[in-house]
């Protein structure tokens, strides 16, 4: 009886296994990458091999890790928004529109109801996350309310909701909230965040202990990500909601005849993605700008999807998804600079590495279903 | 009476990943005759007919098709190949197209021009209809015919593409004991007229009925095949589980005690609004009594046990457990006063295939403290004690709990919900169709599981459509017609007959004694 050790190590295998799709994606992506650049070089192979140096340089400078964090720490948020309602079997398209409510919410707290005192800071970060969170939440509500009472489908009412949010943000920034002042820039925005409230630098943080260069975007609410993506971490796997999130998106009639009010997991489910959602850009609005604007960084919440569908849903899947994003993006960048290879080069890519991704996982769960089939009906014996 | 072999599959081989599904079989078949095929599931019956019928291509081994007067070697790339050759399926699920007329159905992909030429299609379905006695109107939607008549289509769309051997690939299963009769009426008549049949089942009395000879497989070998004459039921099963079984489990004297279940004038409405699926029905069981609801799919039986399990609202009346209302509560809580399910569908509600084996042993009662901490946190220690006693006594075969659910047989997934179902705390259980789709080993393995609930003192109400399970294991037997309760009998001495309850299934004396006033949802008096 003594088959623990074994029992481990089988697990291990599938979980490796497991990981051969995404792998294969970026293998097979390199790849093709590899003619488009050999291609838009016009046939020059030390070209092509120089790009590819200038991407693994990407890896290997202080000032390029720091761009892929920052770059990532967005997308690693809209990845766990959009993962929590796809396990939950919902598909949550508004995760776009949901950023720009949440840091619209978390932008009237921040110009009228924050501490001024510096010493209040913290209290006002926390603030800031919860108004970002419920404004987001809001934003999920309507298409939430309608799937539960009347099933109308989320697809539609949240690329609707997304449309209606780029407006009202449009509408509080050129009108109550308008900051422009006469004789300044023309940029629509609001009024400036009182100090007490804007995120510190991280690099101000740890007074140059910091290993990337101060000028690298990166700001506390890397704190925030990394102990959201903790937090829904512990529930996703080690909690009773989690599971029964999982439950639904998996078989939701097996769900109901397991005692789960399916209709209200689907209604939190849906809530909670969208406060999340309300997170995403705040290293933008309260880092980088310290202000609010509608002109912010936009299609976050559907690259967000992509970082999900790469990442299995999985928290961890996720945050490695969203530094794969970062890094295609800062090493494009670089590509434009160094060789003139347009920087949609990289979105090509993404794109491809996403659809070899779901092809190869296709084949790779029929593979593991098959083995792990004949194990049980090999060992069957055995007991 | 049969005549020369039409048919030969010599040294069949057909192997899966870790199976040997086919293992060298040798099967034929006569002209005129019914040759039945039994064995357990995962047997390799399905197998076989799939490569007779060009689904599946052989490893090994070589068909032989009589052409001309003498068997020829054949090679079926497809379906279409076998049917060339004049090889026919009739499939346990029904391939027709609904909203299509029968005669749509009959012909469709086999249309006589591209142009459909109607008129010269009903004249050929209709001397087919004549002469093999299968009558059903040929112009309204399928969906409206009854599951006996849509059999029939099924049926005439393999002898419309001239088909002289007919695979059944478990006819019987969706049948009426009446409906079972005149299927094996038109069977006798196809007989006759020249055509050979192949009928798969798992009721062995029918078998003895209707075969001409019988072949037993078991774990992918044909074991066995002989003339009806030399055939017992208890030699079949003994074949096909490789030990003499019990099939007449014996049933443990338990006395009644207390009244656990008690429905009174329970009206459920239907997915369709305003037709009542549950009309007026009130029973009740005891403590240590086996209530067995009889009837054709369809009349309301899924639709009571929801209401009495929390999944679907009652219109109106009571379902009360040891004294308490619990009409209208949600499942979890109806679970908690001591309600245990065996669901009817066990992949579309009692497992999530994915899941493991530990996550799947505690369904519905995930949130209790032993499961997770405040009811929130989940104690993976004591799931997997929990899910590794349930495999331990109810002897699922599988190397460990986490392994997911996917990868087990059928049947072991059929008794790994039963002894979930049967190890949490309850006081009833409600069994729908607990041995759907398991072979015999597992099914007298269940039985007797259900008699152990007997003796515990609990009650059980059994749907089942498997007749004779329900005689075999009921005290009394309510017989469900068009959502009412038309008929209930004692059963304490099992002396009900298939026969009675099956007069009853299609309405029995509902004329003749009640008057014809309460049938069916709308003419309520």
């Amino acid at each position: 009886m003594n088959k623990l050790p074994k029992k481990k190590t089988n697990n291990f295998k599938y979980f490796l296994l497991s990981l051969v799709a995404p792998v294969v994606g970026i293998v097979i992506s390199a790849l093709l990458l590899f003619f488009l650049i050999l291609l838009i070089r016009k046939g020059s192979i030390s070209d092509t091999l120089y790009a590819f140096r200038v991407m693994g340089k990407t890896l290997t400078s202080t000032k390029d890790l720091g761009y892929i964090i920052a770059r990532a720490e967005p997308l690693a948020i809209s990845g766990i928004a959009a993962a929590i309602a796809f396990r939950a079997g919902v598909f949550n398209i508004g995760t776009e529109g949901q950023y720009y409510i949440g840091g619209l919410v978390a932008s009237i707290y921040a110009i009228y109801f924050s501490i001024k005192s510096p010493a209040f800071h913290w209290l006002n970060v926390i603030f800031v996350v919860l108004f970002a969170m419920l404004g987001g939440a809001l934003w999920a509500l309507i298409p939430a309310i309608l799937k539960m009472k009347k099933g109308v489908h989320e697809v539609i009412t949240t690329i609707m909701m997304n449309q209606i949010a780029y407006t009202t943000a449009k509408y509080f920034v050129n009108g109550p909230l308008s900051g422009v002042k006469v004789g300044e820039s023309l940029e629509p925005k609001t009024l400036d965040f009182p100090p007490s409230v804007t995120f510190h630098k991280l690099y101000d943080i740890f007074h140059g202990h910091f290993p990337f260069p101060k000028y690298i975007p990166l700001y506390e609410s890397l704190f925030i990500a990394a102990i959201l993506i903790f937090i829904v971490y512990i529930i996703i796997f080690y909690t009773n909601w989690g599971f029964e999130i999982e439950m639904l998106g998996t078989n939701p009639n097996a769900a109901k005849y397991s005692g789960v009010p399916p209709r209200l997991v689907v209604f939190n489910a849906m809530l909670w993605s969208g406060a999340i959602a309300g997170l995403i850009n705040l290293q933008e609005i309260f880092g980088i700008k310290g202000y609010y604007t509608h002109h912010m960084t936009s299609g976050l919440g559907f690259d967000g999807i992509a970082v999900a569908l790469i990442g299995y849903n999985n928290p961890i899947g996720v945050v490695l998804a969203a530094l794969l994003f970062g890094f295609l993006r800062t090493a494009g960048y670089n590509l434009q600079f160094e060789l003139g290879i347009p920087n949609s080069t990289m979105d090509l890519i993404t794109g491809f590495i996403i659809i070899v991704m779901v092809i190869a996982s296709v084949a790779m769960n029929r593979y593991i279903s098959k083995l792990r089939r004949k194990e049980v009906l090999s060992g069957a014996g055995d007991r | 009476m049969p005549g020369d072999i039409i048919l030969k599959m010599e040294n069949i081989t057909k192997r899966f990943p870790g199976v040997l599904a086919n293992d060298h079989i040798n099967f034929d078949l006569k002209e005129k005759e019914v040759h039945a095929l039994v064995g357990e599931n995962g047997a390799g019956k399905s197998t076989l007919m799939k490569i007779l019928y060009g689904l599946y291509h052989p490893d090994e081994g070589t068909i032989y098709i009589k052409i001309d007067g003498e068997l020829k070697p054949v090679k079926f790339k497809n379906p279409q190949d076998a049917i060339r050759h004049g090889i026919g399926m009739v499939h346990q699920h029904f391939m027709l197209v609904y909203g299509l007329t029968t005669i749509e159905n009959i012909i469709l992909g086999y249309e006589p021009s591209s142009v459909i030429d109607f008129d010269t299609a009903r004249k050929n379905i209709e001397k087919i209809m004549t002469e093999s006695g299968l009558h059903v109107p040929l112009d309204v939607d399928v969906e409206v015919l009854s599951v006996g008549q849509q059999q029939r289509v099924e049926i005439l769309k393999v002898l419309y593409r001239n088909a002289k051997i007919l695979i059944l690939d478990e006819p019987t299963a969706v049948l009426t004991p009446q409906e079972t009769e005149e299927l094996f009426t038109i069977i006798n008549r196809l007989k006759e007229q020249g055509h050979s049949i192949i009928f798969i089942s798992h009721k062995l009395h029918e078998v003895m009925e209707i075969a001409d000879r019988i072949s037993v497989m078991r774990k992918g070998r044909l074991v066995h095949t002989m003339p009806k004459s030399e055939a017992t039921k208890e030699k079949i099963a003994e074949l096909m589980v490789g030990h003499p079984v019990l099939l007449d489990v014996p049933r443990p004297d338990v006395t009644p005690g207390d009244v656990i279940l008690e429905v009174k004038d329970l009206t459920v409405e239907s997915d369709t609004k305003g037709v009542m699926a549950v009309n007026n029905v009130s029973f009740h069981i005891k403590a240590g009594e086996i209530y067995g609801i009889a009837g054709v799919e369809g009349n309301g039986q899924a639709e009571l046990i929801e209401a009495i399990y929390g999944l679907r609202h009652p219109k109106k009346g009571q379902v009360i457990i040891k004294g308490e209302d619990i009409t209208g509560k949600p499942t979890h809580i109806i679970r908690k006063k001591g309600v245990s399910h065996i669901p009817g569908d066990r992949h579309k509600f009692g497992v999530f295939l994915p899941f493991t084996l530990a996550d799947n042993s505690i369904l519905g009662h995930h949130r209790e403290e032993k499961f997770a901490r405040y009811g929130i946190f989940r104690r993976f220690s004591n799931i997997s004690k929990w899910a590794m006693e349930i495999i331990k006594k109810f002897d699922v075969r599988t190397p460990s709990e986490k392994v997911p659910m996917s990868a087990l047989s059928g049947g072991n997934q059929q008794k790994f919900v039963v002894g979930r179902e049967i190890s949490f705390d309850h006081d009833l259980m409600i069994a729908a169709h607990p041995t759907r789709g398991v072979d015999i080993g597992a099914m007298e393995f269940i039985y007797r599981q259900l008699f152990e609930e007997k003796k515990q003192n609990k009650a059980i109400l059994l749907v089942s459509a498997d007749l004779d399970e329900l005689l075999l294991l009921s005290d009394r037997i309510g017989v469900m017609f068009k959502g009412k309760i038309i008929k209930e009998l004692d059963n304490t001495n099992r002396q009900v007959t298939p026969k009675e309850v099956g007069y009853y299934m299609l309405g029995g004396d509902l004329e003749s004694h009640n008057g014809g006033d309460t049938v069916g949802g709308e003419q309520i008096a």
